[in-house]
């Protein structure tokens, strides 16, 4: 497996530092962001699965270990992509950089999303590797997935209404639904 | 440490709703390293990374779309006002997407793939090695509790991985089934339809 990559999955993360005392209003934000299909990462149209984790602290889990603390907070960003991570990363400065502005612009450092080389820098300067992948269907892009769940979908259809259907009602529901 | 965590009942051990969309639902666990045991660890998962073999359990869970560990042994730094962190542990980050119940998941986890879960959080705090999965369930509840994602997305919220896994090998074979040859009458056009239908059932 190359780095971050299993089959044609990019697997992308980021850890970046919340600016002091702007947590909160982060939090609205991302909480207020539509989600489903209206998300800012379905624009994006190569992102399979995505999160924004707001992490403040490290969760204590008893003796033989002791307490960690953190001194800042941090936003994690992890997303399952098409890769490869450069065309990923364009395409989010370049479907949404509103909201990408809006999220990392509670970040230290961020550059914002007018330059690309700056933008691409910073959240590849931010990125945590990933040490060990997996995914249940590598290969598939997601146009690919997607095309496949609608073919499904538009089958079993077919496969209903084909017990009420003689075999020439059949044949041409079959080349309405999936000739041309 | 685990009595301290109250007991978990299917009931109440769903997560929460910000780490679901649809039907996938976003695990963000963060475990400290026993000190001295990174390299280990970071050569179990390379191990891992080398042999998919050991991963193939995980294949029969079928519930997990994209799953991820990393090893965290330094935060990035962007200059002032961010402070340099100087952490006691390093961390084993674990990401999954996956669908069902959190209660399930576990348990199944545990059951599946017992072995490799003890050579990847062996090393790490508040993982109970060779535990039956109660004890584990409480860990991962209490940090799981605690990451909840702030936004989730899912770009096909209504499917489950294991329908992803069928619609794909669905389309193979209707490619395929495609490919016969055209023109035929309607009487063998649903002879043969009926036989893909017969066919490929388990992926409909």
């Amino acid at each position: 497996m190359k780095k971050n990559v299993l089959g044609r999955s990019y697997f992308f993360c980021s850890l970046t530092a919340i600016l002091p005392g702007r947590e909160q209003e982060l939090r609205d934000y991302l909480e207020s962001l539509p989600v489903g299909g209206e998300s800012p990462l379905a624009r994006v149209g190569v992102v399979h699965f995505g999160r924004w984790v707001i992490i403040s602290r490290l969760v204590y889990l008893g003796p033989p270990s002791e307490p960690d603390d953190l001194r800042n907070e941090y936003l994690l960003f992890a997303v399952e992509v098409d890769g490869p991570l450069e065309g990923f990363l364009d395409l989010l400065r370049e479907r949404m950089a509103e909201e990408a502005d809006l999220v990392w612009g509670h970040c230290v450092g961020y550059p914002g999303s007018g330059d690309r080389s700056t933008f691409h820098r910073y959240l590849r300067h931010n990125q945590i590797d990933v040490q060990l992948a997996f995914a249940a269907y590598p290969e598939a892009t997601l146009p690919e997935v997607l095309e496949a769940l609608d073919l499904r979908r538009r089958l079993i259809e077919l496969a209903v209404r084909a017990q009420d259907l003689d075999p020439a009602g059949l044949q041409e529901a079959y080349r309405q639904a999936f000739a041309g | 440490m685990a009595g301290a965590v109250e007991e978990v009942k299917p009931a109440v051990a769903q997560t929460a709703s910000r780490n679901e969309c649809g039907r996938g639902i976003a695990l963000t666990i963060l475990n400290p390293i026993k000190p001295g045991w990174t390299r280990m660890v970071r050569l179990n998962l390379l191990i891992g990374r080398h042999f998919p073999a050991i991963l193939w359990g995980l294949r029969k869970l079928s519930f997990i779309h994209f799953a991820r560990w990393c090893i965290i042994d330094r935060v990035p730094y962007n200059g002032p006002p961010q402070v340099e962190e100087d952490l006691r542990y390093d961390y084993l980050m674990f990401l999954s997407n996956y669908n069902g119940y959190w209660v399930q998941y576990v348990d199944a986890f545990s059951h599946v793939v017992p072995k490799q879960m003890d050579l990847v959080w062996g090393n790490t705090y508040g993982y109970p090695r060779g535990a039956p999965s109660g004890p584990l369930k409480r860990v991962i509840r209490k940090v799981d509790s605690e990451y909840v994602a702030s936004h989730y997305y899912s770009a096909y919220p209504e499917a489950s991985a294991t329908m992803v896994q069928s619609a794909l090998e669905l389309k193979r074979r209707f490619d395929e089934f495609q490919e016969a040859p055209a023109g035929l009458e309607p009487e063998a056009f649903r002879e043969s339809f009926a036989r893909f239908v017969t066919d490929t059932q388990q992926y409909l």
